[in-house]
């Protein structure tokens, strides 16, 4: 079950750093014209291919991008680390791309995913209710909170009987 | 047309009062045992209800088997199937369906509602000829022998729901728990984890004979999900 839920984490990152390249912070609108290396890089962490994704976002970042692009870029890095299962460099991109663009839902998401794989439960609620609170729809966020509920909380049933033990008792 | 209405409201009144006396003889008479359930389930309190057919309903309490005094409430109107009287001290007002071996049903003030759920109280030694007295019989108690826990739904889980649900029952002289009643429940999604187990209980058998009536007994289950840091 654990297993499954850290792929699914993994899925979260990715569908949400590859937006990040291209649309605006709160939105889910795109923002064509990025960074080709950029762009394409945030393609291929969506595909799945995190090396090679992680190779292109840091040509582009190499590259001047504007703010708005690298701080885009590090939470794509964020993402990829993520998909690697890689939570501590993906937690020190996420920081560097939350300096710069502290209001990004992305980013939070992204760190809460990492803080969900290294099992920092209550950090990544925080990003989770931080995130929401930028963009209460945002994409997969509903479905990171799903993973992050299964695995922090701990059923527990309390049995309660209500005999009348004063008139029932032997 | 006034003498028309006149007549037609002595008419109504008539048959009201003829309903009124079929109902009263018709009571459940003896003492029953009811939880009373506050809005939305948050809490509920055991009490006794007497009903008896020239006399209002009266409630009372009691404390290691001995009743603590009758406390009188109105008349009670029963048509063979509903009974319904109100408590003028907490001005609810009592509705209940009567099917024979229990009575379930809602109670009402001004501004809130709630649920209540009697069953008797050995009803046969309880409607001796003093019917007011004091001291209630004994009986024996049904141990639980196996204890189900319902399993927490994976998808209340996953949504970080926690509720409650209070069900009643009775359980036979050979301890096999029937007639599971869900009387409350905060979400729908908890009933079936609850009547599985309750299913998968069962309790001590206290005779092998089949005279024995069944006792009613009560269980809450409540669902709660901890951080686990």
């Amino acid at each position: 079950m654990k297993l499954k839920a850290s792929r699914f984490v993994v899925f979260v990152a990715t569908g949400v750093c590859c937006a990040a390249a291209y649309a605006d912070t709160t939105t889910n609108r795109s923002v064509v014209g990025a960074d080709p290396d950029l762009s394409d890089g945030a393609m291929a962490i969506r595909m799945g291919s995190y090396e090679k994704g992680i190779r292109l976002t840091e040509r582009g970042l190499r590259s001047a991008p504007s703010k708005r692009n690298r701080a885009a870029g590090l939470s794509n890095l964020c993402a990829a680390y993520v998909g690697l299962e890689k939570p501590d460099p993906a937690i020190e991109l996420c920081n560097q791309s939350l300096a710069i663009n502290s209001n990004s839902w992305r980013t939070y998401s992204n760190r809460a995913a990492a803080y969900t794989l290294k099992g920092l439960y209550s950090e990544a609620l925080f990003d989770l209710d931080a995130a929401a609170a930028i963009n209460p729809n945002g994409r997969n966020l509903k479905v990171l909170r799903q993973i992050l509920n299964e695995r922090r909380l701990r059923p527990k049933i309390i049995m309660e009987d209500h005999q009348p033990t004063s008139l029932f008792s032997e | 047309m006034s003498r028309r209405f006149q007549l037609a409201l002595v008419f109504l009144l008539a048959c009201n009062n003829h309903a009124l006396a079929q109902l009263g003889s018709e009571l459940p008479a003896g003492v029953w045992h009811c939880l009373i359930i506050s809005p939305r389930g948050v809490t509920e309190q055991t009490a006794l209800l007497r009903f008896m057919a020239d006399a209002p309903v009266a409630t009372a309490s009691a404390v290691d088997g001995t009743v603590l005094a009758w406390r009188e409430l109105s008349d009670a109107r029963y048509d063979g199937r509903s009974v319904l009287f109100s408590d003028p001290g907490t001005k609810q007002r009592f509705e209940g369906l009567f099917d024979g071996e229990s009575i379930t049903g809602l109670w009402r003030t001004a501004q809130s509602v709630g649920e209540w759920w009697c069953a008797p109280v050995d009803a046969p030694a309880m409607r001796v000829a003093n019917p007011r007295s004091t001291k209630a019989k004994r009986f024996p108690f049904p141990h639980p022998l196996r204890l189900a826990t319902p399993r927490y739904p994976y998808q209340a889980v996953r949504a970080g729901l926690e509720g409650r649900v209070v069900s009643c029952f009775k359980v036979d002289a050979t301890g096999k728990l029937f007639d599971p009643r869900i009387l409350e429940a905060t979400d729908p999604i908890f009933r079936q984890p609850t009547l599985e187990a309750l299913e998968r209980s069962d309790f001590r058998p206290w005779s092998n004979g089949e005279d024995q009536p069944p006792r009613p007994a009560c269980r809450t289950y409540t669902f709660q999900l901890e951080p686990d840091y």
